[in-house]
């Protein structure tokens, strides 16, 4: 009987297990990859090239909850260095947002509303409670009560309407509004775009930890702690008896464990591992992923391309139909694109794009036919809108959505685990799980690294030292 | 004229309007209620606009007015009448149709055709959207809280006292319906596309938003909140058409003392002083008063009529970001006969309701998707009532009036709004063909028609954008915000200039509550 077994080796699994071990529990962890690391480990896709990780914006900047295992900002680097970043526009301009006479002004206000959005969305509670409210209501009283007016009359709004209020320039409006096309299912039209992006610069912008590296280290120390790291095994169930709970895996074995930590997708751990009976309808979550991965190896890397991360973004209305398309099920011609080049190994010629508006399942589903179109469509506009890249792709790797959802065990294939839609941050619905389970709760909004899993580390330690 | 011979002047004769002026009068204040149109009513209108054929020209339904107004103006002595609807029926391409009945029974058999499971869980969604329908019926009936002042301590309090009535699941389906999209909302609780389609399509009536945009399943609460006779969610025809309704209004309000012109087009403000010191009319003629009311949205009340130099800046800027954005136009039909519903033949009972061309989710989110690049849908989501099947002096014997509200059909066309009147007849025709689905030989029957595009209720009617409501009902522009932070209060940053219209708050619909608590408030700071 383990003390604790953790369901799934994501940086989240990684960081709970590190911690439980280090608190002296005996600690399995399950990984039903042949690898640990998740959606933001490295992965060798070819012999000899890697991508690193499939999630742009992933994890949090602030490294604050993985002291006590030791890791700290110096040990890591960091992904979209703005110096190392550019963002082209549908024609394959580069622009910059930075120089736009309303950006000053909009990343103020933005950032005088962060520290509200966290208290609000970013606090380890599960519910919305009188705490996070009252500290809310401070940080509000602190800006004289202008960010409440500001805050309660831009949430509503759309990606478009809000950035009008800013800019005029249609291509800048459309970089700003494609890091939201991760977070829900919507476009630069669609209400509450605004709430995305404010939430997005909260949770800490588009400046994150490199996740391949943040993987190494926190396995290395889930290692070091002692933690049983068992890849390859894939629970598919889990069970309460009167004083232990069993984790059944696929392959017909179980194991039994004093307390489970589920760093899987909670979408997953309710509607698959637990009964399901226990999700009410009305508690479903919505997670309805749009992001297909497209890793890419090349021949050669072009010396005038220097940029570690770049954002093919699109006008406005481009992207409200490409949404269209997606919303019908078919794949969009043109889409936003986020490719980020090789996590450090200078002589490995590979990108990861991530294609931001690709419908999760297709009429008809996804046939050798839509894939192909797929890729061919995001290989097209990739050396369109980089020309750099033309004439040097050797291989291409292509996961959907379908994909994404299967290989990682992440419902509706959404990156991030679910849709971060106001009422899923404020009131995420939480049916009883049984004693002795755990869960992290969603709040990458804080902009903590790892934020989820140590949250639920936390909890079980707590929960077990009362008994 | 030196001195004022009025308390308050209302400008537009609308049914806020009027209500304002009713209990303005009762209150002993001298009121002139002004009229630019010959009718009264504003948007709450019926028209004789063919020989012997009665139709509410706009507005069409009546649920949400409040009970409160009745009661205290005695309504229903000046001929308030309205007749429950005891249907409402989904026209759709197979044998049947779906109708949903007064009679819980009835409906669930109906739905039990398309998804049982939907059949059990209906009662149970009525009953949830009901309890949450009252709720916010609750907050309509009082002012909204203007900012952290104790004036409003009372107010805050109250709404703090109607969210600890909920328990924690009733708060979350509270949040979800502020914020979800009005299809994703029904999800929640139901399986079948063809039951969301005429469900999700109450979430979108008045907005320029699909049925999928988080934010419309709001306004599906908006189709809760109707009370009549105090029976909660029920749709009425009003006996006379809505103008009835605002006849009723009027009645009282001259019951009580008011003048009412008509034929008054008020052209300019008088301001002096940043103080409103009466109105004045095409004709040149000036009238002073203490106070001047504006039934009129905020576009034309301070944009329009005072003029963005004698407000301050940030009041300008923000009525230049409220949101009108019309998206919706009427089709009205004199009918020499009824023609059958392919699904449903015969004039039954079903005829007697609200009947929705909104086949599915899907239907109706495509017809977004064609409106949102500046076009008309090409089959549009269509509400048609025929009034004349319950009330018959609408229409001479045999005959009937038929109307139809359409959506989308954008103010801002692609080419522009001004293209609308070249557009018009192929409006028209696009509505008759989708119609011509459901029921053929629709053509066949029609003696007259009449159709009101976005650019024709802004001419007719003056609402700006065309848009219904004096401003979409969407979350950042309501309570607080509507029309803007600052100016909820029913005041504007001009001195005795005060505004009663939907574009205040509660907003929307055949509801009275602006005009009630505009006039509500003005007497007690003019006590």
């Amino acid at each position: 009987m383990w003390d604790s077994v953790v369901i799934g080796g994501g940086c989240n699994g990684l960081a709970a297990a590190s911690l439980l071990a280090k608190s002296g529990k005996q600690t399995l962890l399950l990984e039903q990859r042949p690898f640990v690391g998740g959606l933001s480990g490295a992965f060798e896709f070819q012999s000899g090239h890697w991508i690193g990780g499939m999630r742009p914006y992933a994890g949090g900047r602030n490294l604050e909850l993985l002291k006590p295992l030791g890791i700290t900002t110096d040990k890591l680097t960091w992904h979209y260095q703005p110096e190392l970043s550019t963002i082209r526009d549908g024609d394959g301009q580069t622009i910059d947002p930075t120089s736009e006479p309303g950006f000053v002004q909009y990343r103020t206000k933005l950032q005088r509303l962060t520290p509200v959005l966290r208290q609000v969305f970013g606090a380890p509670a599960r519910k919305l409670s009188a705490s996070r409210v009252l500290g809310a209501i401070k940080g509000l009283a602190r800006s004289k009560l202008a960010g409440a007016r500001e805050l309660a009359r831009w949430a509503p709004l759309s990606a478009q309407d809000f950035l009008d209020e800013f800019f005029s320039s249609d291509s800048v409006k459309g970089a700003l509004t494609a890091p939201i096309l991760l977070r829900t299912h919507g476009g630069p039209w669609t209400p509450f775009g605004a709430l995305q992006i404010m939430l997005h610069e909260a949770s800490g912008g588009d400046n994150r930890p490199n996740g391949p590296l943040l993987t190494q280290l926190l396995s290395a120390t889930a290692l070091n702690e002692g933690v049983t790291i068992q890849t390859g095994h894939k629970a598919i169930a889990i069970y309460s008896d009167p004083d232990h709970l069993v984790v059944s895996l696929a392959d017909g074995t179980s194991v039994t464990a004093r307390s489970v930590i589920a760093a899987c997708s909670r979408k997953h751990l309710f509607e698959s591992l637990l009964d399901p009976a226990l999700t009410s309808s009305e508690s479903r979550l919505r997670a309805q992923g749009t992001c297909a991965v497209l890793a890419v190896s090349m021949d050669s890397w072009p010396e005038s391309l220097k940029s570690k991360h770049i954002l093919c973004a699109l006008d406005m209305t481009t992207m409200e139909r490409a949404f269209d398309s997606v919303k019908r099920g078919s794949i969009p011609d043109q889409q936003v694109l986020d490719v980020a080049a090789p996590h450090g190994d200078t002589d490995d010629h590979a990108v990861r794009v991530c294609a931001l508006q690709t419908p999760h399942s297709p009429a008809g589903g996804w046939t050798k036919q839509h894939r192909d179109t797929l890729e061919k469509q995001i290989l097209e506009q990739l050396t369109r809108h980089i020309p750099e890249l033309s004439g040097r792709i050797s291989h291409a790797h292509l996961w959907t959505p379908a994909d994404l959802e299967k290989d990682f065990a992440l419902p509706g294939g959404h990156l991030w685990h679910f849709q971060r839609d106001l009422d899923q941050l404020t009131h995420p619905p939480v049916p009883e799980a049984p004693k002795g389970v755990f869960w992290g709760n969603a709040n990458m909004e804080s902009g903590y690294a790892c934020a989820s899993g140590v949250n639920a580390a936390h909890t079980a330690l707590s929960a077990r030292n009362r008994r | 004229m030196s001195t004022s011979q009025y308390d308050a002047i209302v400008v537009g004769a609308g049914h806020n309007g009027l209500v304002c002026a009713a209990y303005l009068a009762r209150a002993g204040r001298k009121v002139l209620v002004l009229e630019r149109r010959d009718v009264l009513g504003g948007a709450a209108v019926s028209e004789e606009v063919f020989p012997g054929f009665t139709f509410s020209v706009a507005s069409y339904v009546v649920s949400l007015f409040r009970p409160r107004i009745i009661r205290e103006l005695n309504l229903a002595q000046h001929g308030y009448q309205v007749i429950p609807m005891d249907c409402a029926f989904q026209p759709l391409h197979d044998d049947h149709g779906l109708a949903r009945w007064g009679d819980p029974d009835r409906t669930r058999l109906e739905i039990a055709r398309y998804s049982p499971q939907d059949a059990e869980v209906y009662p149970e969604f009525s009953r949830a959207m009901t309890r949450m329908g009252q709720l916010a019926a609750q907050i309509i009936d009082q002012p909204a809280p203007t900012g952290l002042h104790w004036r409003h301590a009372r107010t805050v309090r109250n709404i703090w006292k109607i969210w600890k009535q909920l328990d924690p699941k009733e708060q979350d389906l509270l949040v979800k319906l502020l914020t979800l999209s009005a299809a994703d909302f029904l999800d929640l609780w139901f399986e079948s596309d063809i039951l969301k389609g005429p469900l999700s399509a109450s979430g979108i009536i008045g907005t320029f938003k699909g049925v999928c945009s988080p934010g419309t399943a709001y306004v599906l609460l908006h189709h809760y909140m109707g009370e009549i006779d105090g029976a909660f969610r029920s749709w009425g025809f009003s006996v006379g058409g809505t103008g009835a309704v605002s006849m009723a209004c009027a009645r009282a309000a001259r019951h009580f003392g008011a003048t009412i012109r008509t034929g008054a087009s008020v052209t300019d403000i008088m301001i002096a002083n940043n103080r409103a010191a009466g109105v004045v009319l095409d004709s040149g003629e000036e009238i002073k008063a203490r106070a001047v009311i504006s039934n009129l949205d905020p576009h034309n009340t301070l944009t329009k009529l005072v003029g963005h130099q004698h407000l301050p800046d940030d009041v300008a800027k923000s009525l230049d970001r409220f949101k009108y954005r019309g998206s919706s136009g009427k089709v009205n039909l004199a009918l020499n006969g009824l023609p059958d519903f392919t699904c449903r033949p015969g004039i039954g009972d079903h005829l007697r309701g609200d009947i929705a061309i909104a086949p599915n989710v899907q239907y109706l989110e495509r017809a977004y998707d064609e409106a949102k690049y500046g076009a008309y849908s090409k089959r549009p989501f269509i509400n048609v009532v025929i009034p004349s099947l319950t009330d018959p002096t609408v229409a001479p014997p045999g005959c009937h009036v038929m109307s139809c509200f359409i959506q989308y059909a954008p103010y801002e066309l692609a080419s522009g709004p001004a293209t609308w009147d070249r557009e018009r007849e192929n409006f028209g025709q696009t509505v008759l063909d989708t119609l011509e689905e459901y029921m053929p030989g629709l053509r066949k029957h029609i003696l007259h028609m009449q159709v009101l595009t976005p650019l024709d209720l802004e001419r007719t009617f003056g609402l700006a954008q065309g848009n219904i409501f004096h401003g979409e009902l969407s979350l950042e522009q309501l309570l607080f915000q509507r029309p803007a932070w600052g100016l909820a209060s029913y005041r504007t940053p001009i001195k005795n200039l005060w505004m009663c219209g939907s574009g205040t708050h509660p907003g929307g619909g055949i509801m009275g509550a602006s005009g009630e608590l505009a006039a509500k408030a003005w007497l007690r700071a003019n006590r």
